[in-house]
C-alpha cells in the first residue's frame, strides 16, 4: 500500500519531467546530425577508396621500376626457365605499401616488337589498406629514337671513369657521363644531361648551372644514376705496325724544322734532347702535317702557337702507348697543348682525328690542353680523345670540340668542350665491348584486375 | 507550479520542438537532392576512373581539344567496341563531351568500325573536361587532366583527376 502512494505521488510529482525531457531533445539533436554525417561519411568513402586506388597503383608501380632496376643491372630477381613465370618476389615497400612481383623472360616473337629482341615482362602487385591493385609492363631491349647506340661517346660526349668537375667558369656543351660524382663550381656550366654513377650525385656550388640543351637555355635540376665502364684501348700491333716512319719524311714540317723533334731528332735531322723515342714535340711556330692512317706514340707535345695538321680528308688514328712500355714513370703528360698550339684540319676540310691512350693501372698518366689552345676551332669535325686510365685536364682558355673520355675529367678556368657531330659514332678499334646487361624499356603497360590470378599476367 | 510557470514552459517547449522540427524538415526536404548528387559524383568518378585507366594505357593521343579526347590504348574486350574480356587489347577510344553529358565510342585502332556511343556522365556544367600538359619540345601532350564541373541544386561541385602516358614513347 504505501509503495502504490509513493508512485502515485512520484507520477504527480513534477520532479522527474526534465529528464526524460532532454533525452527526447537530445535523441532528435542526434538524429537530425547524423543525417549528415551519414552523408559524409558515404562521401568520404569515396574520396578515401579513390586514394587507395591510386596509392596501391603506384606501389605496384614501384615494384614494376624494382624488377626492371634488378633486369638493367643484368641480375634476374628470380630464376627460372625462359617464358616461365618466376615469383613472387616481395619488394621494398613504398607509402606503407606491400609490394610484390612475377616476371618472366621471352624473346624473338614472342615479345611482339619485333624478331631481334628480348623482352620481360613483369606484373607487380600493391596492396595499401586492403585495396589492390596489379600491373603488368613488358618492356624490351628493342631501339628506340632515342637509345643510344653501342660506341662509348653514344650518348655523352664527355665521359669520366671516376669523376668530374668543373671549375672556374669551365663550360660544356654536350651531354656527360661519369662512374662517379660530378662537381661543378665557381660559375662552370653544364649544358646537356648528365648522369652519374650509381649512388653518387651530381653537385653545384658557387652559381654554377645545369642545363639540359647544349646551349645552355633550359635549366634542369634531373640526372640520371647508371654504372659507366669505359673499355681499356687495345692498340693491336700498331706500336709495330703504323706510318711512324712517314714523320718528317712524308709528313712535313712548316716553319722552323730545328723546332719540330721527332724520336730524338730534329727535323733537320740532328739529334736532339728535345724528344725521346716515340716522342713528337712541335714549339715556335712551327708546324706538323700528318698524312697517315695510324701512329704510334709515347708522347705528343705542342707549344707556343705549334700546331699539328691533318691532310684534309683523312682519318687518323694516334695510340698512345703505356707509360711501361714507354719507359715512363708514374704521373708523365703523353698529350700536352701549351699556350696556343693546336690540333686540326690543313684545310678546313672534314676530317677525323682519335687520339687513344693505352694507359696503366699502376702508372698514372696525363693528357693537358691548357693556355689558349684548341682542337678543331671550327667545330665541324670529329676529334676523339680516349683515355679511360688517363687524368684529362683542360685549362685557361683551352677548347676542345670533339669528345673526351679520362679515368678523371677536370676544367678549370674558361675551358670549354663542345660537342662534333659524329663522335656519337665513334667505335674502340680492336675492343669488344665488354658483354652488358641488356637494357629494357618498357613498352606496354596496362593495369590488371585486383585479384591476383594464375598465371600472374590473367586479367591484364 | 503557477499558470505563468506553466505557460512560460509551455512556450520554451514549442520553441525547442518548433526549432528541431524544422531542421529534421530541412534534412529529409534535402534528402533527395544530396541523393542525386551523391549519385551524380558516383558516375562521374567511375567515368574519371575509367578515363584516367584508359589514359595510363594509352600510347597516342589524337584529338586533343577540351571538350573530345581521342586516344590510342589498351581496352578489356574481346573486339573494340565489343564485349568486356579479361585481356586488353589496343584500340581507339574517343570521349566527346556536348551540352551536360560525355559519351564513349571505342573503334579500331585505326578509328574504323567504331561500336555504339554510349554516354557515361551526366549534369556537366561544362563540357570543357579535358586539359593538356606538353613536355618540352614535345608535339603530344604527355598529362591529360580531367575536370567534371557537376550542378547540382546548390552550388555546382567539381571532380578533377589526371594522368600520364604510361605508354606514349611506343609507335602506334
Amino acid at each position: 500500500m504505501a509503495l502504490l502512494k509513493r508512485l502515485s505521488a512520484r507520477l504527480a510529482s513534477e520532479q522527474g519531467f526534465a529528464v526524460p525531457t532532454v533525452m527526447l531533445m537530445t535523441i532528435a539533436a542526434m538524429a537530425v546530425a547524423s543525417v549528415g554525417v551519414v552523408a559524409s561519411i558515404q562521401g568520404q568513402s569515396g574520396v578515401v577508396r579513390d586514394q587507395g586506388t591510386k596509392t596501391a597503383l603506384e606501389v605496384a608501380e614501384s615494384g614494376v621500376n624494382q624488377a626492371l632496376l634488378y633486369y638493367n643491372r643484368g641480375v634476374a630477381p628470380c630464376t627460372a626457365k625462359e617464358g616461365e613465370w618466376c615469383g613472387p618476389v616481395t619488394g621494398m615497400s613504398v607509402n606503407g605499401g606491400a609490394v610484390e612481383y612475377w616476371s618472366r623472360l621471352a624473346s624473338g616473337d614472342e615479345c611482339e616488337v619485333g624478331n631481334q629482341v628480348d623482352c620481360v615482362e613483369i606484373v607487380s602487385q600493391g596492396t595499401v589498406n586492403g585495396v589492390t591493385r596489379r600491373v603488368d609492363v613488358s618492356s624490351s631491349t628493342v631501339p628506340t629514337e632515342e637509345s643510344p647506340g653501342s660506341g662509348p661517346f653514344a650518348s655523352a660526349g664527355v665521359l669520366s671513369q671516376e669523376s668530374m668537375t668543373l671549375d672556374s667558369n669551365a663550360v660544356i656543351h654536350t651531354g656527360v657521363a661519369t662512374n662517379g660524382d660530378m662537381i661543378l663550381k665557381s660559375n662552370a656550366r653544364q649544358c646537356g644531361k648528365a648522369s652519374v654513377g650509381i649512388g653518387k650525385k651530381l653537385t653545384q656550388e658557387q652559381n654554377t648551372g645545369y642545363y639540359s640543351d647544349a646551349l645552355c637555355k633550359s635549366k634542369e635540376s634531373t640526372y640520371l644514376q647508371q654504372a659507366l665502364t669505359l673499355p681499356p684501348v687495345n692498340q693491336g700491333d700498331a706500336a709495330t705496325n703504323n706510318d711512324n716512319a712517314r714523320l718528317f719524311s712524308q709528313d712535313l714540317v712548316s716553319g722552323n724544322k730545328s723546332d719540330a723533334c721527332w724520336n730524338g731528332f730534329t727535323a733537320e735531322g740532328k739529334a736532339s734532347k728535345n724528344c725521346d723515342t716515340r716522342e713528337l714535340v712541335v714549339e715556335q711556330n712551327s708546324s706538323v702535317t700528318l698524312g697517315g692512317s695510324v701512329y704510334s706514340f709515347c708522347k705528343l707535345k705542342l707549344l707556343n702557337n705549334s700546331a699539328l695538321y691533318v691532310v684534309a680528308g683523312k682519318s687518323v688514328t694516334i695510340y698512345f702507348d703505356s707509360p711501361e712500355a714507354c719507359g715512363y714513370s708514374s704521373g708523365v703528360t703523353q698529350l700536352e697543348l701549351q699556350s696556343n698550339s693546336r690540333i686540326t684540319s690543313s684545310s678546313g676540310s672534314p676530317i677525323s682525328v682519335a687520339m687513344l691512350f693505352v694507359g696503366s693501372e699502376a702508372l698514372s698518366t696525363k693528357v693537358l690542353l691548357n693556355s689558349n689552345t684548341s682542337v678543331e676551332e671550327s667545330c665541324d669535325q670529329n676529334f676523339v680523345v680516349y683515355a679511360p686510365r688517363s687524368e684529362v685536364e683542360l685549362n685557361s682558355n683551352a677548347r676542345f670540340c670533339g669528345a673526351i673520355a679520362g679515368k678523371s675529367v677536370h676544367m678549370d678556368s674558361n675551358a670549354v668542350v663542345w660537342s662534333a657531330s659524329g663522335s656519337e659514332s665513334f667505335s674502340l678499334p680492336g675492343v669488344e665491348l665488354p658483354e652488358t646487361a641488356a637494357h629494357y624499356t618498357p613498352y606496354r603497360f596496362v593495369e590488371c584486375s585486383a585479384v591476383e590470378a594464375s598465371p600472374p599476367d590473367a586479367g591484364c | 507550479m503557477t499558470l505563468v510557470e506553466l505557460l512560460l514552459a509551455a512556450v520554451l517547449g514549442l520553441v525547442v520542438i518548433g526549432g528541431a522540427f524544422t531542421m529534421f524538415a530541412g534534412a529529409i526536404h534535402s534528402q533527395p537532392r544530396d541523393s542525386a548528387k551523391v549519385a551524380a559524383l558516383q558516375e562521374a568518378r567511375t567515368t574519371a576512373d575509367r578515363i584516367t585507366r584508359e589514359l595510363r594505357q594509352g600510347w597516342e593521343t589524337r584529338t586533343t581539344t577540351s571538350s573530345k579526347l581521342e586516344i590510342a590504348t589498351y581496352v578489356k574486350a574481346a573486339t573494340c567496341g565489343g564485349a568486356a574480356a579479361s585481356t586488353a587489347i589496343p584500340c581507339l577510344v574517343t570521349y566527346t563531351c556536348s551540352g551536360m553529358t560525355c559519351s564513349r565510342v571505342v573503334a579500331q585502332p585505326d578509328g574504323s568500325a567504331p561500336g555504339p556511343s554510349v554516354q557515361v556522365v551526366s549534369g556537366l556544367t561544362n563540357a570543357a573536361v579535358f586539359t593538356y600538359t606538353y613536355a618540352s619540345g614535345a608535339a603530344d601532350p604527355t598529362y591529360v587532366g580531367v575536370t567534371f564541373v557537376l550542378s547540382g541544386s546548390g552550388q555546382p561541385f567539381t571532380l578533377s583527376d589526371g594522368v600520364a602516358l604510361r605508354n606514349q614513347s611506343e609507335e602506334a
